[in-house]
């Protein structure tokens, strides 16, 4: 259990290879925003069969929609069995993100944020729903955004929240703005979640698909930010859009726990994948350190050989150890059922905080040579500090997992 | 269409190769194996002639090597192979090429052939001599280091054309034939998820040299025509000497004197 299997790893060895021969050559250019993600996300989903099989599994939950289509209400209910990923094994998704994210987790972020929002789409939305909206984004034919923070709503993104759904007979009419979402400039399909409003108030906050092209939605340009130059990010601006009906996701019934709902399993979902890709930081960052070490001389002898160099190397590898066993122990709670808020938001905490330790050490160890942008480290540093922020930052974690003890 | 590919698990071509203390081989810990890459073009060639052949076309991948081989020829199966036989048999251990290629011509023969693809070497010993081996016990023509390959609707003949000197040679044959594989042929596939998950499905049959029908003592290590002697590691680069502190012309002169006296390469 503390290792890959056959199937794991002949992806992991699939997709570093893939990765070597067409992201790590273009990952300057991405950098730089000369070229954008999106169509070499496209050539992973063909080469590596991974949209076929989304799409394919779409596919099966609409066919069972359909036929189940006289029960109604149906489509409003997440299915337990999906949400697992790719093949059914979540280990699957973990390896493929922790590739990628060895050499830009700024395409890694590109990549979970379009399926995350096709994924939502999946779980909760009726059959048109997935078949107009989710599909092609699965396919990569277009690009996807799950767009939930606020200028106003970053860590209170449920409370604060102002975006605002008014339900009527036939469409929703949607006001609001969103930020710091991920693909959302050049993103063809959003799920945007916003408060609905009934006749007699507020109600819970539900996901919304809007299609660019819908008269109200306006996108900003992309943010400039620390890193994760690869993953363009930017405004989300809804001004009277009105989307048919059926674009929501979920019913409009008021829970008992007036939190997130489904966008927190969604979020929580976001948080168990986030520690794989942490994961796939610190395993080149160490891989990376230990060749260095071994060959860079001073003073006469590899610097290996400084207690100073090689106590950093040991404290690194013991993140490594840490880091793969949590993101091996999320897949076995999401295969069993058991991924609660607690296990994900403590996965991601401490993966988080290790991969911009680590990736910090790893430019320590390189000197002069770490801080340059020749290297990847100084990108896999700036890339790292996201996930102590987006995703919920670590202070919310902290809250999460200490709400899990104290009740 | 029966179509075969020959594999070779190799060390992967980053791994770092280091001889053994007393010469007898080479240090295997450590040491990550893949397929050979001439070998992956004459796995993705068999695919594409698979598809175009269509109807009930099937590519059946042979090698010859100890456990560890699966590996690769699972990764063959996942890019899209239908079956492989795996000649697993300690006794091949130190085989020389022309044991090898019996046993693979034998596992071939077995199976049943109309057209067999190979990568035109190893990387690992770079003999360059199972193929051309197999092809000869099997007695069909063959074609080395092929570039481009065609093959006529009937599928009766193969057009393929080899890189030469200052241009390029284009073949005829008749079926069935072996090809050797050159970089350049094509764009291996890579093993799809999907692929990956239906390869542990795939049938690999596992034989020795008895079943087979051969004899260990003619075809494996014991038979071997050739044998290595000793495994010695390449000598350690000597450092360099920078002629310094000298206008350009002394310097030059002193050059041609250490390259003549005292490392005597003019």
């Amino acid at each position: 259990m503390f290792e890959l299997d056959e199937t794991q790893r002949s992806l992991e060895q699939a997709v570093r290879a893939w990765c070597e021969k067409n992201l790590a050559p273009t990952v300057p250019a991405l950098e730089k925003g000369e070229t954008l993600p999106f169509d070499l996300l496209k050539t992973l989903g063909r080469d590596l069969g991974i949209a076929q099989m989304l799409v394919a599994e779409a596919e099966r939950r609409l066919a069972r929609l359909r036929s189940g289509e006289a029960n109604a209400g149906a489509a409003g209910e997440a299915d337990t069995r999906e949400g697992r990923g790719l093949g059914g094994d979540p280990m699957l998704s973990s390896v493929l993100l922790k590739e990628i994210s060895r050499v830009s987790p700024g395409v890694a972020l590109t990549l979970i944020s379009t399926l995350g929002c096709a994924m939502a789409i999946v779980a909760q939305g009726s059959a048109g729903a997935i078949e107009r909206y989710a599909i092609p984004v699965l396919s990569f034919d277009k690009v996807g955004a799950w767009a939930l923070t606020e200028p106003g709503a970053g860590s209170d993104a449920f409370g604060g929240m102002r975006a605002t759904a008014a339900v009527h007979e036939d469409r929703i009419v949607l006001s609001g703005q969103k930020t710091f979402i991920s693909n959302a400039p050049f993103a063809d399909v959003f799920v945007v979640y916003a408060r609905v409003i009934l006749d007699d108030g507020p109600g819970p906050v539900r996901g919304v698909v809007v299609e660019r092209g819908t008269p109200g939605l306006e996108t900003g340009p992309p943010l400039r930010k620390m890193g994760m130059h690869d993953a363009p990010t930017g405004e989300v601006f809804l001004q009277d859009c009105a989307v048919p009906r059926e674009n929501l996701l979920g019913s409009v019934v008021r829970e008992p726990s007036a939190r997130g709902g489904a966008a927190l399993e969604t979020l929580n979902l976001e948080r168990a994948v986030m520690p794989a890709m942490c994961l796939g930081i610190i395993e080149r960052c160490v891989e990376e350190s230990v060749r260095y070490a071994k060959v860079r001389e001073q003073f006469g002898r590899p610097i290996a050989e400084f207690q100073a160099i090689a106590f950093k190397l040991a404290r690194m590898a013991l993140s490594l150890e840490n880091a793969r066993n949590l993101v091996f122990k999320l897949a076995w709670a999401q295969r069993e059922g058991k991924l609660d808020a607690r296990l994900a938001s403590l996965a991601k905490l401490y993966c988080a905080e290790e991969a911009v330790r680590v990736a910090l050490e790893a430019i320590q160890i390189h000197g002069g040579a770490g801080y340059m942008a020749e290297l990847p480290l100084e990108k896999l540093a700036r890339d790292a500090k996201m996930f102590e922020i987006g995703g919920g930052t670590n202070e919310i974690q902290l809250q999460t997992i200490a709400r899990s003890l104290l009740g | 269409m029966k179509i075969i590919v020959i594999l070779k698990q190799v060390p992967d071509s980053e791994t770092k190769i280091k001889v053994k203390g007393d010469g007898s081989g080479i240090e295997t810990d450590g040491i990550k194996y893949v397929i050979s890459p001439y070998d992956e073009y004459a796995v993705e060639e068999a695919l594409k002639l698979k598809e175009k052949a269509g109807g009930d076309s099937t590519v059946t991948v042979v090698s010859a090597g100890p456990d560890r081989t699966v590996e690769s020829i699972r990764t063959a199966l996942a890019m899209g192979a239908d079956a492989a036989v795996h000649v697993n048999d300690p006794a091949l251990e130190g085989a020389d090429s022309l044991g090898v290629a019996r046993a693979l011509a034998k596992a071939i023969q077995d199976n049943g052939f109309d057209i067999i693809f190979a990568g035109k070497q190893g990387i690992d010993q770079d003999n360059s001599q199972v193929p051309s081996a197999v092809a000869e016990l099997l007695d069909i023509p063959q074609v080395n280091i092929i570039a481009k390959f065609e093959i006529t609707e009937d599928k009766s003949k193969a057009t393929v054309s080899r890189r030469i000197e200052g241009g390029e040679e284009t073949i005829e044959t008749s079926l069935p034939a072996l090809f050797g594989c050159e970089k350049g042929l094509n764009e291996p596939r890579y093993a799809s998820l999907p692929g990956i998950m239906k390869a542990k499905k795939k049938p690999v049959k596992t034989v020795d040299l008895a079943g087979l029908g051969l004899d260990a003592g003619e075809v494996g290590a014991a038979g071997s025509h050739v044998k290595i002697l000793k495994w010695i590691p390449l000598p350690e680069r000597q450092a360099g000497k920078i002629l310094q502190g000298m206008e350009t012309a002394e310097a030059s002169k002193e050059l041609v004197r250490l390259l003549r006296e005292e490392a005597k390469v003019i």
